[in-house]
């Protein structure tokens, strides 16, 4: 207590000659009364005058507004505010390994079961010390309840059902849990908060950043206390993501059923996959195992049937699955009868020959006609199709996909059936020309001069026939060009350093056929590696009308039985049909390029990656000097593509560029590459399908379903809290007794006036009453 | 290889049947008493073993890889391991047996470095025991014989080397070479004159020159019109020199040549049915009943039990016959001939029971082994790969220091050859060996 006054300056000042008057007037008064006065005894005097002084005292006291002042204190209980996240991801299923998760609604283990379990485990303990009030937040903080305080524990606390009724739902849209923890420091600001509890998965979606507001609380010495719901991974899906396969395949050809898939059931899954043919009732099952996260499987099948088949592809479904649905797929694919009709000249039969016939007789899409030119008129030539004659005319000619001529007898092929050749692979027909030793193709341009020649991708010298007296016993390997491994032909595996490792196996060879230098126009692939520069091309493509022309200067592929046996010989001849065969309609040869995006669907503001990839590596001399751009457009709007730049990667083989992903719906993307100064009607390079992909709105909620359980901890860490996760959460009971529960003191100054108070008017009365009752005792008066 | 002379041959057919007999009595027992042990557990192995192997575990499937060219040839090999074996066009010659769904590394397993080394002193023998004029003796009774020639010079063309190319490359040339100055204008025959030929007749040999040249012609285009010749001529020779069809409609060859009279032999039908189809692969004209006629009569030497007999109207059974009887049943391009299933486990069982010294003690055995070893390879891994490893392992003890491989008769080219055919079998380099 602190006596004051709370009015001492110019009120006093003002009353100054009003007191110094009265205290005139008194001592006169009393002067005039002294001479009566001098009957009294000098202490019945000095008591008058000490009372007259003191009423003086007091008036002028009462004047100058004495008071008292002095501190308040008040004692609360602390706020513990508990931070229910109820976005909808908190209605995914909790880690399967969290000790606390409890079976929920509907017979489902969510995240906010388990953090309103914790919640209501907690307020049963802290209200009894602490103010608990409960909040839920997803975009914004709501208030769920403000806990009444317990005495003791015989008074029941509120109970899980009331607290959190059946109606309250995880189904946020967001989970903005810096702004939520902002809110709490500011709603709370005038009160102690022993700590914040917060239950989330921890992944934010928006809003301020939590490690700002984590800080913010370290700042204010409030420990958050981390309860994160989930696990490190994404939700338990296996789900088929897209599912990549042509729109027509060939009867009795493989359709490759490319599945991307996104395994989060657990690292490397033994998996199975079921395809079922509806439309045949065929089913194949094979079995994989995958690698969490994001791969591509392919489930080659066979269709035997022409007409449109309807497939089902499916995994099982696997325990705590979010979704069970995505785990089938459903696609259809027209299936053609397009067999790839091969004629096979060859000039006599040699160890190739008994080899490349089997091998190509064995594929069911290749319809294959021999023609053995060394064989006599009874023999029955081999293949699918008998022959009686080798065609002569275009007409007859034209029925072949592929023509090869194995070390071909030129004395026995017609000007006209070399004219009705290279007529064919001007209109889209491949042309295998195998150099061998029996009649060479020096001997062949001899006979054919001009027409041959300008079909092969190589330059021959006419006159070097070969020398039989030559013995051929020094080995050579042979190398792939830069281009020949990125070549479709020379792809022994998919997998570029599994095809490294099997082309290492490729053993060693004696001879070959003998080149002047590969043509300006023409891609060598294969070389020898004893002969330095483009006389050492042992394989060279080349386009040629419409068609394709593929050189090979090797009879020995056999050699490569040894060590896959016929596996990587017989591939090695498919290939290379199929590159030479394959064409789309008109007879223009197709899979010039590869085009395609990196995803089928993408989120608005998302980058769109879109990769074309030269396929036939002829092309890089035509596009030589262009700038390569792709078209994207909605996919119904007729307005113009908006074109978006691809830039090439070092050997011009791969060119990329980014869209930004802005307008919802159907898009595509498309390149087009017209030859460099040629006019309107020219043919375009390339022109590849349109390829589709979707831009749409995705929940934010749903992209990334896994918990943030790093950041919760961080959170934890930095303001001094405990961290809960599924591997500690049994350890969640003992967080009560770190919570602090002192109570929050309030002290106030408080000044009480005492002048106007009744003691001292009753005083002052007093005073003058008794000086007035002594005055008239002792005759004064 | 044909025997020295007629006694010594039928006395040796014999005793051979004896044997057989004897084994199969043996077989019968123990099948009726399982307690009882195998002749394979009661005879110890004298020859080293390799080292046991471990069973490899299951192959654990592939993680996804995506690689879409893998896939899509395993399902293609699927879908026509499906089909099984095919036959195309009118005449097929070209039969298409079950293809390898995957990469295998078996050949590589299987050419282990005791197999390389034991080929390589193999080659090496004959490369050095090859005379001037390219031909090779063997024995006392084969002199310049082109039979010898001929399994010598595919030995060479099974390591990978063909005439004038490769590393034994001179040494096929030069085989080839006396092989076509063997030929004889007058018969057809591909056969050496005086005492080099067997005395019993040449087929034999013609058949197996005919198919070393057939072989070699593609790529030899210096003597390619000479060959196409003379391959012409013997190949005539030889549909000529079937022998007239018997009651049961079956007509099978025998050693002469420009004869039909004499009752045929299993062992020369085979070769020669072998011959006959590998000469339509490669373009030459054979009348399809010669070969129809030829897989009857080997159909008349088989046994219920899967063995075959040496003459049609014999009684016993020739162990070493087995793997001939499979490749002619297919001749006529049915690799799924109803005969061939009991013939081939006949052979599986062979070579599972009998240990190695039982194996190696047989009459003909390296000629047994090497027909044994052209059907198993036919019939996939399951077949070939036990057969393969236990034919090592007996061939490993039989080996000389040299290289060479002896015979009973003391023939070491025609056996070396042969072997050295059956071990560089995993290599897939000569087209006899046909899967």
């Amino acid at each position: 207590m602190k006596p004051t006054m709370l009015n001492p300056g110019p009120l006093a000042i003002a009353l100054l000659p009003l007191a110094i008057g009265l205290f005139v007037f008194y001592f006169y008064t009393y002067a005039r009364e002294a001479q009566q006065a001098r009957q009294l005894t000098g202490a019945q005097r000095n008591l008058l005058r000490f009372l007259r002084l003191g009423v003086a005292l007091m008036v002028l006291a009462a004047i100058t507004r004495p008071a008292i002042s002095m501190v308040r204190q008040e004692t609360r209980l602390p706020v513990l505010p508990v931070l229910i996240d109820d976005s909808s991801s908190m209605g995914y299923p909790d880690a399967r390994e969290n000790s606390v998760a409890v079976q929920g609604g509907g017979g489902k283990r969510t995240r906010f079961e388990t953090a309103t379990l914790i919640a209501q485990q907690l307020q049963e303990k802290m209200t009894l010390t602490h103010r608990v009030k409960i909040y839920s937040f997803s975009d914004t903080l709501k208030m769920v309840k403000d806990l009444p305080h317990r005495d003791s524990e015989s008074t029941p606390a509120v109970s899980r059902d009331e607290l959190f009724p059946s109606t309250m739902k995880p189904a946020g849209e967001y989970t903005n849990v810096g702004d939520a923890l902002d809110s709490t420091l500011s709603d709370l600001s005038g009160d102690k908060i022993s700590g914040i509890v917060l239950l989330s998965d921890g992944r934010e979606t928006g809003g301020a950043p939590m490690k700002e507001i984590s800080a913010k609380a370290a700042k204010f010495g409030v420990p958050i206390h981390t309860i994160a719901e989930g696990n490190e991974y994404p939700l338990t899906d296996l789900r088929i993501d897209e599912v990549v396969v042509d729109n027509e395949a060939s009867m009795n050809d493989v359709l490759a059923v490319q599945l991307k898939v996104t395994n989060q059931v657990r690292d490397i899954l033994d998996t199975e996959v079921t395809l079922l043919d509806k439309t045949t009732k065929e089913k194949i099952v094979r079995k994989f195992k995958l690698k969490r996260g994001s791969s591509t499987i392919v489930v080659p099948t066979v269709p035997n049937s022409v007409g449109v088949h309807d497939y089902h592809v499916e995994f099982p479904k696997y325990p705590d699955e979010v979704n069970v649905d995505n785990n089938a797929a459903e696609f259809s694919v027209n299936v053609v009868k397009r067999d790839m009709r091969t004629l096979l000249i060859a000039g006599a039969p040699n160890r190739e020959y008994f080899y490349l016939v089997p091998a190509l007789l064995r594929h069911p899409t290749i319809n294959l006609a021999c023609w053995l030119q060394s064989a006599g008129p009874l023999y029955t030539h081999q293949g699918h199709t008998t022959l009686q004659q080798l065609p002569k005319t275009s007409e007859e000619f034209k029925i072949y996909d592929v023509i090869i001529l194995y070390d071909a007898n030129p004395n026995k092929l017609e000007e006209s059936q070399m004219a009705a050749i290279e007529d064919c692979v001007k209109r889209g027909a491949g042309l295998l020309v195998i150099g061998g030793p029996n009649f060479s193709l020096a001997a062949m341009i001899q006979v054919h001069p001009t027409l041959f020649r300008q079909l092969l991708p190589v330059e021959i010298d006419k006159s070097q026939l070969p020398n039989p007296d030559t013995v051929y016993d020094k080995p050579f390997k042979v190398e792939r060009t830069d281009q020949g491994k990125t070549h479709e032909t020379l792809q022994a595996s998919g997998d570029p350093q599994k095809n490294d490792q099997i082309w290492a196996s490729f053993p060693s060879l004696y001879w070959a056929h003998p080149i002047q230098s590969v043509k300006s126009g023409a891609t060598d692939l294969l070389h020898r590696s004893d002969i330095k520069g483009k006389a050492g091309s042992v394989m060279a493509a080349m386009r040629y009308g419409n068609g394709r022309v593929l050189y090979l200067g090797i009879n020995s592929f056999w050699r490569w039985r040894f060590p896959s046996e016929g596996f990587d010989f017989d591939n090695f001849w498919l290939r290379t049909l199929h590159y030479l065969g394959t064409k789309e309609e008109g007879g223009k040869q197709t899979n010039q390029v590869a085009l395609n995006t990196d995803k089928s669907s993408y989120s608005p503001g998302e980058d769109v990656q879109i990769t074309m990839k030269l396929l036939d590596q002829s092309l890089k001399s035509q596009m030589v000097g262009q700038k390569i751009y792709a078209g994207v457009s909605s996919a119904a709007e007729k307005a113009a593509p908006e074109m978006v730049y691809l830039s090439a990667n070092p050997d011009g083989t791969i060119f990329q560029g980014v869209y930004h992903a802005r307008q919802v719906g159907n898009m595509a993307v498309q390149v087009k590459i017209d030859p460099l100064n040629a006019g309107t009607d020219a043919k375009a390079i390339v022109d590849t399908p349109r390829v589709p992909f979707q831009v749409k709105l995705e929940s934010l909620e749903a992209r990334d379903t896994s918990a943030n359980l790093e950041d919760m901890k961080a959170m934890a860490e930095l303001t001094g809290g405990k961290s809960f996760d599924y591997h500690n959460m049994n350890e969640v009971v003992k967080l009560p007794e770190v919570i602090p529960s002192d109570p929050q003191v309030l002290s106030r100054a408080v000044t009480v006036e005492i002048w106007d108070g009744a003691i001292f008017e009753i005083l002052c009365l007093l005073l003058v009453c008794t000086e007035w009752v002594l005055r008239k005792y002792w005759g004064l008066l | 290889m044909p025997p020295r002379s007629k006694w010594t041959f039928v006395l040796n057919l014999s005793l051979a049947g004896m044997l057989a007999l004897t084994a199969v009595a043996a077989r019968s027992e123990e099948k009726k008493d399982d307690k009882k042990p195998k002749p394979a557990e009661k005879k110890p192995d004298t020859a080293p073993k390799p080292a046991e192997k471990k069973p490899d575990p299951a192959p654990a499937p592939k993680p996804a890889a995506g690689d879409v060219k893998d896939e899509a040839a395993k399902a293609i090999a699927e879908k026509a391991n499906e089909k099984g074996v095919q036959q195309l066009g009118k005449d097929p010659a070209f039969v298409l047996m079950p293809r390898p769904l995957d990469r295998s590394e078996m050949a590589q397993e299987l050419m282990t470095p005791q197999v390389k080394e034991m080929v390589d002193k193999a080659l090496k023998y004959l490369k050095n025991t090859q005379a001037s004029d390219g031909s090779w003796s063997d024995g006392a009774e084969f002199n310049s014989n082109t039979g010898v020639t001929s399994l010598a010079s595919m030995a060479f063309m099974a390591e990978g080397s063909q005439p004038r190319v490769g590393q034994y490359g001179v040494q096929v040339s030069k085989g080839m070479d006396f092989l076509i100055q063997s030929f004889q204008p007058a018969t057809g025959a591909i056969a050496a004159g005086g005492n080099s030929s067997n005395k019993l007749g040449p087929m034999y040999e013609h058949a197996l020159s005919t198919l070393a040249l057939l072989y070699a012609w593609g790529d030899m285009p210096w003597r390619k019109v000479e060959i196409e010749e003379i391959l012409t001529q013997s190949i005539q020779s030889i549909v000529y020199s079937q022998l007239k069809e018997l009651k049961q409609g079956g007509a099978g060859w025998r050693y002469t040549l420009k004869s039909r009279e004499g009752q045929g032999d299993m062992s020369v039908t085979g070769n020669v049915l072998w011959v006959l189809r590998t000469a339509k692969k490669c373009g030459f004209y054979v009348k399809p009943e010669a070969v129809a006629n030829g897989v009857k009569f080997v159909e008349q030497c088989a046994n219920p039990d899967g063995t075959f007999r040496y003459r049609f109207f014999g009684l016993q059974a020739e162990p070493s016959l087995g793997g001939t009887g499979v490749i002619a049943l297919f001749s006529h391009g049915q690799l799924d001939h109803p005969l061939i299933p009991n013939a081939v486990k006949r052979i599986d069982d062979d070579y599972q029971t009998y240990t190695i010294n039982d194996l190696k003690s047989r009459r003909y055995a390296i000629y047994g082994f090497f027909y044994a070893s052209l059907a198993m390879y036919s019939q996939g891994d399951e077949h070939w790969v036990p057969y393969y490893k236990k034919v090592v392992q007996v061939l490993a003890s039989m080996q000389g220091k040299d290289g060479e491989f002896h015979d009973e008769f003391g023939c070491t080219v025609y056996t070396t050859a042969m072997a050295a055919m059956i071990l560089q079998a995993p290599l897939g380099y000569l087209p006899i060996y046909e899967r």
